[in-house]
């Protein structure tokens, strides 16, 4: 397992004491920093002044939260040569066409559905944690401007 | 992880199907014949039922992606994924990246870049130009069929490609 820190964006604690739940029962170690809503996931990716901020090896990134959304995290993301090339999985309930559609075109790297079933949710978790920080090769940290 | 690298994955295995990438067609952009075929042989062992299009160079793949959507053959629609290698003949396969993100269309196709090479300005190169993930091949087919399994895993099963856009 690489290492590197998992960012995760999520606005229900019930969500993420179930993702914390799969990934360690799938073996997965990284430390894991989950944020509340997009305003606070833009403040720990993209700190003002263009100081560095945090560089995970993963988003996992909701689109519905209060504050900034999902979709706006990424966007800002993808325009900041601090964050462009960062992997990006957006992690939600909805499989609405649109939602799928907007967030390629706004970067993201894949598009997964929030399982409801806590087995389906764990080997959910258990294949994006080995394809993205096992298998995948991450983008080299400073990336040219 | 608790299971080894090099163990198969099958795709599909313990994840539900999902019915939009399971149908779909993947798109093979390989030069070397001896590879594609290796591509084919790794994705039987592991299942995968998707139907493979290929093409031996940039510029054919470009025309099978980014051809509007229709009844003809080179207008399949979106594919659940390509799989894309970096050294190709005339444009390679960054290149070939970059004029595919740049048309309406083929922004939305999600590519993996498959390549023995790895160095961190290869791994770079791509995802400037707007890889949504680069997969080191690795020698032997053994291992490289496992790899394919488990890209083959997460690509069908799991990721959601976009739905069909027209015009």
């Amino acid at each position: 397992m690489r290492d590197g820190t998992i960012l995760l964006v999520e606005d229900n604690p019930d969500d993420e004491a179930l993702l914390r739940m799969a990934l360690k029962k799938n073996g997965v170690t990284n430390e894991v920093v989950a944020v509340r809503d997009g305003e606070a996931a833009l403040a720990a990716l993209l700190p003002p002044g263009g100081a560095p901020g945090t560089r995970p090896a993963l988003v996992l990134l909701d689109l519905k939260m209060p504050k900034v959304g999902g979709l706006e995290v990424l966007a800002a993301m993808r325009r900041d040569p601090r964050t462009r090339t960062v992997p990006v999985v957006v992690l939600t309930t909805s499989v609405e066409p649109r939602d799928i559609e907007t967030a390629y075109r706004a970067g993201a790297n894949s598009y997964l559905r929030k399982p409801v079933d806590f087995a389906e949710f764990t080997a959910t978790i258990k294949l994006v944690g080995s394809y993205w920080l096992q298998l995948n090769r991450p983008p080299p940290p400073g990336d040219a401007p | 992880m608790s299971r080894g690298r090099h163990e198969p994955a099958h795709a599909g295995e313990a994840l539900r199907e999902h019915p939009l990438a399971a149908k779909r067609y993947l798109v093979l952009v390989e030069d070397n014949p001896d590879d594609a075929v290796m591509v084919r042989m790794a994705l039987q062992r592991h299942r995968v039922l998707n139907e493979i299009v290929a093409a031996a160079d940039g510029e054919t793949a470009l025309a099978i992606l980014t051809a509007p959507a229709g009844p003809n053959v080179l207008a399949r629609g979106i594919p659940a994924l390509v799989l894309l290698d970096l050294v190709l003949p005339g444009i390679d396969g960054v290149e070939t990246l970059r004029r595919l993100r740049a048309h309406p269309r083929g922004a939305l196709v999600p590519v993996v870049v498959m390549s023995s090479r790895d160095d961190p300005r290869a791994v770079r190169a791509a995802y400037e130009a707007g890889a949504n993930s680069f997969v080191r091949k690795p020698p032997g087919f053994d291992g490289f069929a496992s790899v394919l399994g488990e890209v083959a895993a997460y690509w069908l099963s799991l990721n959601h490609p976009p739905v069909e856009v027209r015009g």
